[in-house]
């Protein structure tokens, strides 16, 4: 492994988006939706013109092992007869590596790349292939998105077993999409859960505050080695308060102010100080697309953000509170720095 | 029926525009590891506030989504797909353009100018038609044409895609033209394009990249009060420029690309545009000029660089680029 370019020291105090991307999105270009893109140039000028220091990027989506013709036209993932990618995400994570370190060094101070892994499939080959980007490229955690990847996270348990080891040795923090829908199969958050209890010696974030599902993030928050992020509030907030199925329902919901995503960041941050990391998941804090959700079922999105909105946020935060975030995100990234089983 | 423009001519009087960027996705770019490698909407006017930068025209990258999407790639060859994406060339990634503009980031709308990509010589009434379902739902400036992204010879448009011409010229539509003087690039000479433009007088057309500082090219476009030239992806053409130089080339100092600008604009003050190529200011690539001819590029820049090319120029020589711009996007 070659020396990691930014270290714990570099980031204390500084603002931190946890979740963003870096890709290309083949299907959503092709048919239309938003977002479709985004560059590690593209996410510094957003960084930059709304006083974000660094961010940590993955990729977008897996489609390069794919069939994409089929995955363009269905949304589904079948392996091409003459794969592109050696392995799920090869590609991608090489381009994400790729465009931090090498197209842009100028903004490579800014950014801590993640890997994503599909969690199982090929699992032997995507950890080579690990191997090989470890020997080029610092790395600093891995993303997985089971609904991008259409295999459940409870693959991890099964055929994705071995990750655990590798991720393991190499001190690498895990950040889970998880959904609380019906009708996504693939990142349920209690599966999740199962995921992380079995694995106790690693530490994990889940994406979207869960969902605002009250009980989950409770034990979220009961957890020492699991942290929740924000990622694309507003339009989160703003499914919650239409009360869509995507999201938590009540009485299960977080019960909190959902007229204004801020107030929502607010309310969480006093609930659950230690917890919760603030991520914009740009681009996507937008997300106009038709999506694929489970074998025949379909998901119609059109919501709208801004950066600026996700960072408004956590702009209407006390300095303390943002100090505790920032506290946070650096826990969640490179571990505690007294007893990892001491209570939050 | 058209719609009304959301832009017009006394808005963009006396503003920065920038003639030339680009909008979606560049997929054989993003397989092979390549930049850049996409760019949208909302990342354009990032970049354009962060400059200073009023206005943009946009178009679109590839015509990849008519085309066999594993073998362009593999090879960067462009084979129509057993089942095509796109109903004819540039049909989705035109659609995908103006959805973003207009309905995607509608905060952001006013500060862009959509054109529509063609490819010069295939499917030209099935292309038509699309465009005529396009213009129903979203106001169009104007035309790019990148013969060489199409694997089309600009020459074309004086063949088969003469009917293009006559669409384009009851639209008022100008054209911009990816234009090369590059011996490895067949589709996009400047003489060809230059052919096409003293053919067609009674349109308004646009030759990027400077041509290649091609002197015989500029002064010929520069003879012509219906061509203009933009400077689009300056900083790396002109690093290029220093490193190939040929007697064929106006005699410049290509030691900094901002003097090579003030050097056009002296030269020829009614043909410049300032442009920026966006993202296109960079390029790391291995691009195929034509069939088995590959050519390797490592080039970086930064809109910040194109953007000092501009702001080198004199007051008087930033309203007069204004002017060019203005009257090739609108008419005199």
């Amino acid at each position: 492994m070659i020396d990691k370019h930014i270290r714990r020291a570099d980031l204390v105090g500084k603002t931190i988006d946890i979740h963003s991307h870096v890709g290309i999105q083949e299907r959503v270009a092709a048919q239309i939706g938003f977002p479709y893109c985004s560059s590690v140039e593209d996410l510094a000028y957003r960084q930059k013109a709304n006083g974000v220091d660094a961010g940590v990027v993955f990729p977008t989506g897996p489609a390069l092992y794919f069939d994409l013709p089929e995955f363009v036209e269905s949304g589904r993932l079948t392996r091409a007869a003459r794969p592109i990618s050696k392995a799920p995400y090869e590609r991608e994570n090489r381009l994400v590596l790729t465009d931090v370190f090498r197209f842009c060094p100028e903004h490579s101070a800014r950014f801590l790349p993640f890997v994503s892994v599909n969690p199982g499939r090929e699992v032997k080959q995507q950890i080579a292939v690990l191997r090989e980007l470890e020997q080029e490229f610092p790395i600093y955690g891995i993303k997985i998105a089971p609904i991008a990847c259409q295999s459940k996270v409870t693959e991890l348990l099964g055929p994705g077993e071995s990750f655990f080891k590798f991720f393991a040795e190499r001190n690498w923090p895990i950040l889970f999409h998880v959904a609380v829908s019906q009708g996504e199969e693939f990142s349920q958050a209690a599966d999740t859960f199962r995921v992380i209890q079995r694995h106790p010696e690693l530490r994990y974030c889940l994406a979207h505050c869960i969902g605002l599902h009250h009980a989950f993030l409770e034990r979220a928050d009961a957890l020492p080695n699991v942290w929740v992020d924000t990622s694309a509030l507003k339009i989160q907030v703003e499914l919650a308060f239409q009360d869509s199925p995507l999201m938590a329902f009540p009485p299960e919901r977080f019960a909190c102010d959902l007229s204004d995503h801020v107030k929502v960041m607010q309310a969480l941050v006093a609930r659950f100080p230690e917890t919760i990391i603030w991520g914009t998941d740009s681009p996507y804090h937008s997300y106009i697309t038709r999506r694929l959700q489970g074998e025949g079922v379909y998901a119609e999105f059109r919501l709208k953000g801004t950066y600026e909105q996700e960072k408004a946020a956590l702009d209407a935060l006390t300095d303390a509170q943002r100090l505790q975030n920032n506290a946070n995100a650096l826990e969640f990234l490179f571990g505690r720095r007294e007893d990892a089983t001491e209570p939050k | 029926m058209k719609v009304q423009q959301h832009l017009r001519r006394e808005d963009l009087v006396g503003k920065v525009i920038d003639a030339h960027s680009h909008i979606g996705i560049a997929l054989r770019e993003a397989a092979q590891i390549n930049y850049p490698y996409c760019s949208c909407a909302e990342d354009l006017a990032y970049r354009q506030k962060a400059n200073g930068v009023d206005f943009g025209v946009v178009f679109p990258i590839s015509p990849a989504l008519y085309y066999d999407l594993p073998t362009i790639i593999e090879t960067g060859e462009l084979r129509p797909a057993a089942r095509p994406i796109s109903r004819v060339p540039y049909e989705r990634e035109n659609r995908l353009l103006l959805t973003d503009v207009y309905n995607f980031c509608p905060e952001h709308s006013h500060r862009f100018l959509p054109f529509v990509s063609v490819d010069p010589g295939r499917l030209i009434d099935e292309q038509i038609a699309s465009l005529e379902e396009l213009e129903r739902e979203f106001p169009i400036y104007g035309i790019k044409i990148h013969p060489l992204m199409c694997q089309s010879k600009a020459l074309a448009l004086l063949d088969v895609g003469k009917p293009l011409m006559a669409f384009f010229a009851e639209r008022n539509w100008p054209i911009l033209f990816h234009a090369s003087t590059d011996p490895t690039d067949p589709f996009s000479q400047a003489a060809d394009i230059l052919q096409v433009i003293e053919r067609y007088p009674e349109m308004r057309f646009c030759m990027a990249h400077c041509v290649g500082c091609h002197r015989e090219s500029l002064d010929r476009a520069a003879a012509c009060p219906n061509a203009w030239v933009d400077t689009a992806a300056l900083k790396i053409q002109v690093d290029l420029f220093r490193a190939e130089k040929s007697p064929a080339m106006l005699d410049l100092d290509y030691s900094d690309h901002t003097r090579v600008f003030q050097a056009l604009v002296d030269l020829y003050p009614k043909t410049m545009l300032w442009a920026s190529d966006s993202p296109y200011y960079s390029y790391i690539t291995r691009r195929m000029q034509a069939p088995g001819v590959y050519r390797e590029f490592r080039l970086k820049g930064t809109y910040e660089q194109e953007k000092a090319a501009y702001d080198a120029l004199s007051p008087a020589q930033q309203a007069q680029v204004g002017e060019n711009t203005v009257r090739f996007l609108f008419g005199s």
